[in-house]
């Protein structure tokens, strides 16, 4: 349903905010501000069809200051964080304090508001960035004096993000990521869209170039050089339509989230007092209790309880259908207009409706591919797509918060069939279609099943203390749990193949990871004393960035032999191959 | 075998210098001597303020603490004996544990960096240990303590050499 030229902020279709860059006659000199030296040192070695490499001998690219309307867009950020509180403070005193004492509070704000708005003009005052020849200087500060050095090899992605403000400014944040996790290494806030451009075209050009000059194209490379002609304009691979992000909203039930936001928003510093809140509640429950006959009876008689279920149950439908309706909202905001490119090697994701972001991850720069297939997905025969990248990862707020890297959708929703197209064009030298699927030890779901039958039984023993012989209706649990083990042994698995290894599992759903041999760091074998007894063994491998509390390549219950074995293969491939960044 | 043969050498595998033994041994017993430096003096302050009540009590502890010294005296022997490791050309193997085992492989090729580090205790024993860095996550950094100096040193130059290789 979206297509780009339907990207809210681009009435002229001239220069589009964030989506595939434009890639126009314009000659690829960076800012205007600095007019690029012809590049005299190093000759293009890109096939013609390539447009020129940004100016690789601009050594002594001048250093460009940020544009004006980025001191205004500073101060709007030092505003903003500040009008808040001063309205909380403003409703919070409520009507008992004098409009005197409430100036007071705004003028006691000042002390802290004008040191802020110093520093956001020093900022900008001394901030500047230069385009070198291999890497991209960054300095700021007054008397604190810094000066970053990010040497482009060094840079996963250059994500950009626009509030409507910006896009109406025709302005980014642009975040440089580099492996170092965390943290972004520079942020530049704000740049012109153009400038953003010719960086990042400075960036990624440069790159293919350097790569295609020392004669280390591996196959990406190659494929990117072979493949210049089309894949240099980007082509889409996958474009979200508004049906599609509210399955993706659906099926990700994120409901809650919007729920908790909005409490806390409500109960700590919205317009809310709490007090307000429990008399508005008494008042709903008083009305509650006042319903006819529910005080007067002490005790409930059979139709009472009929009603109080039905109300319950409702009230949980109720609840359900809001949270997914909200999880759809959220799906919807977040993910609005989802495109996937590629281009060349690079792979781009744009969306959002209100903030837009734009990612840009070199496909070399992949750790970790996981798809996820639950329930709900098989549902409706759909399935989503992510990847984990050793840098901060453009925009996924989960990651962010456990400070780790983040996975990057690369498709919050894809249609089943279309899986194994994407997969070969994200991760080409997978061959996942060779994958032949091996599964876990036979005694597996022998093991498990006595596992959980020590477990309930321990269970039902000490339940038995407390609530006697009724304790044994918990031996019920144990065909379901049977059922589950069964089918969670059954369908999970794992394989390698000629570059890479990759581990399903899952009862209902299915989740699949797979690490390229490339991306291993360490290989582990680790045995408990129970895997000892079941001559079995776990193997996991590590890689940069991992989300530990996702699902990865840690593959349980392998016969011993077979993991010894496997880890010998991994440990020697990943020997063999060199580790890029 | 039914496990990762951390018991018993395979070809190749090395184990770590014996000082090793009395190394964690001494490391154990300064560990156990500063438990009690604040422990006893008050129990044995109890023992005399209430020496009914507390008598039981304060000797059930001394005898915890002596448990803890044996055991610990017992385990540096045991967990010497269950410590592996080999250096060859895809890179550092470390195989150790008792009851929970691991083996733990750094392709040479991912060793990021790496330190040789020597603590007082460790110095005088004429141990160091080394610790190899990779950019993984879990696994960021994999520690080797209990090597003779010299051939920790020597472990990281074989590491670092030909190192030049993986710059990007």
């Amino acid at each position: 349903m979206t297509t780009p030229s339907e990207v809210p902020s681009s009435p002229d279709g001239e220069s589009v905010p964030i989506g595939p860059a434009p890639v126009s006659a314009r000659s690829p000199s960076p800012a205007p501000s600095s007019p690029a030296p012809p590049s005299p040192a190093a000759p293009s070695p890109a096939p013609p069809s390539l447009p020129a490499p940004a100016p690789l001998g601009a050594e002594h690219a001048e250093p460009q200051r940020l544009p004006p309307i980025s001191l205004l867009f500073n101060l709007i950020d030092v505003a903003l964080r500040f009008v808040f509180p001063f309205l909380i403070f403003m409703l919070a005193s409520g009507g008992n304090e004098s409009m005197l004492f409430r100036l007071g509070g705004g003028v006691a704000l000042i002390p802290i508001v004008l040191p802020a708005l110093a520093v956001a003009v020093i900022r900008y005052a001394t901030f500047s960035y230069q385009l070198g020849r291999d890497e991209m200087i960054v300095r700021h500060g007054l008397l604190t004096r810094n000066e970053r050095h990010i040497p482009y090899a060094r840079i996963q992605n250059i994500d950009l993000s626009q509030n409507p403000l910006h896009r109406w400014a025709k302005v980014a944040v642009v975040r440089l990521e580099t492996a170092s996790g965390g943290k972004p290494e520079a942020v530049i806030r704000v740049l012109e869209l153009s400038a953003v451009d010719s960086m990042r075209r400075h960036v990624f050009a440069d790159r293919e170039g350097r790569r295609l000059r020392d004669g280390r194209a591996d196959a990406g490379s190659l494929d990117a050089a072979t493949g210049q002609a089309e894949d240099f304009a980007g082509r889409r691979l996958l474009s979200n339509s508004l049906s599609d992000l509210a399955v993706f909203g659906l099926i990700s039930n994120k409901g809650m989230v919007v729920v908790a936001a909005v409490l806390g928003l409500v109960f700590q510093n919205g317009p809310f007092p709490s007090d307000r809140f429990e008399r508005w509640l008494e008042s709903v429950f008083g009305q509650i209790s006042t319903l006819p006959g529910l005080a007067e009876r002490t005790g409930l008689d059979a139709i009472r309880i009929w009603q109080i279920g039905i109300l319950a149950v409702l009230g949980l439908a109720v609840f359900v259908v809001l949270t997914r309706l909200l999880s759809i909202a959220w799906a919807i905001v977040k993910f609005y207009g989802f495109t996937l490119d590629r281009r060349g090697d690079d792979l781009r994701t744009t969306y959002g409706l209100v903030t837009r972001v734009s990612a840009t991850v070199p496909r070399r720069r992949i750790q970790l591919v996981s798809a996820r297939l639950s329930l709900l997905h098989r549902l409706f025969q759909r399935v989503s797509l992510q990847v984990e990248t050793a840098g901060s990862g453009g925009g996924d707020d989960d990651g962010k918060a456990a400070g780790s890297s983040a996975r990057l959708w690369l498709a919050p929703v894809a249609q089943r069939a279309d899986l194994p197209r994407l997969l070969r064009e994200v991760v080409p030298e997978f061959h996942l279609e060779a994958a032949r699927w091996r599964s876990l030890a036979p005694t597996t779901a022998s093991r498990l099943l006595r596992r959980n039958a020590a477990i309930v039984t321990a269970t039902t023993a000490l339940v038995w203390t407390a609530a006697g012989p009724w304790a044994l209706t918990l031996f019920l649990l144990l065909p379901c749990l049977a059922w589950w083990t069964s089918r969670w042994v059954a369908r999970s698995g794992w394989t390698t193949t000629d570059d890479a290894i990759l581990f399903r599992s899952g009862a209902l759903g299915l989740t699949v990871s797979a690490v390229p041999f490339a991306k291993i760091q360490c290989v582990s074998l680790r045995q408990t004393p129970f895997d000892r007894r079941h001559r079995m063994a776990r193997l996991s491998v590590d890689t940069a960035g991992a989300n530990l509390r996702r699902h990865r390549v840690s593959i349980p219950y392998l016969p011993l032999d077979v993991a010894e074995d496997t880890a010998l293969q991994l440990e020697a491939e990943a020997a063999r191959r060199t580790f890029r960044w | 075998m039914s496990d990762l043969s951390a018991g018993e050498p395979q070809s190749g595998d090395r184990r770590l210098d014996p000082r090793f033994v009395p190394y964690s041994r001494l490391g154990s017993l300064i560990g156990m001597l500063i438990l009690a430096a604040f422990s006893v003096p008050p129990t044995i302050g109890f023992w005399v303020a209430w020496p009914a009540r507390m008598g039981w009590i304060a000797l059930a502890w001394f005898g915890l603490l002596g448990l803890l010294l044996l055991r610990a005296w017992i385990w540096a022997g045991v967990r010497y004996r269950h410590i592996f490791w080999r250096l060859d050309d895809n890179g550092l193997r470390i195989r150790r544990g008792v009851w929970w085992r691991s083996v733990t492989s750094v392709p040479r090729s991912r060793v990021q960096h790496t330190d040789v580090s020597q603590g007082p205790i460790e110095r005088r024993f004429g141990l160091a240990t080394l610790t190899v860095y990779t950019a993984g996550t879990q696994h960021a950094s994999v520690p080797l303590a209990g090597l003779e100096h010299e051939q920790a040193l020597a472990v990281r130059d074989v590491l670092l050499e030909g190192d030049d290789d993986d710059a990007v």
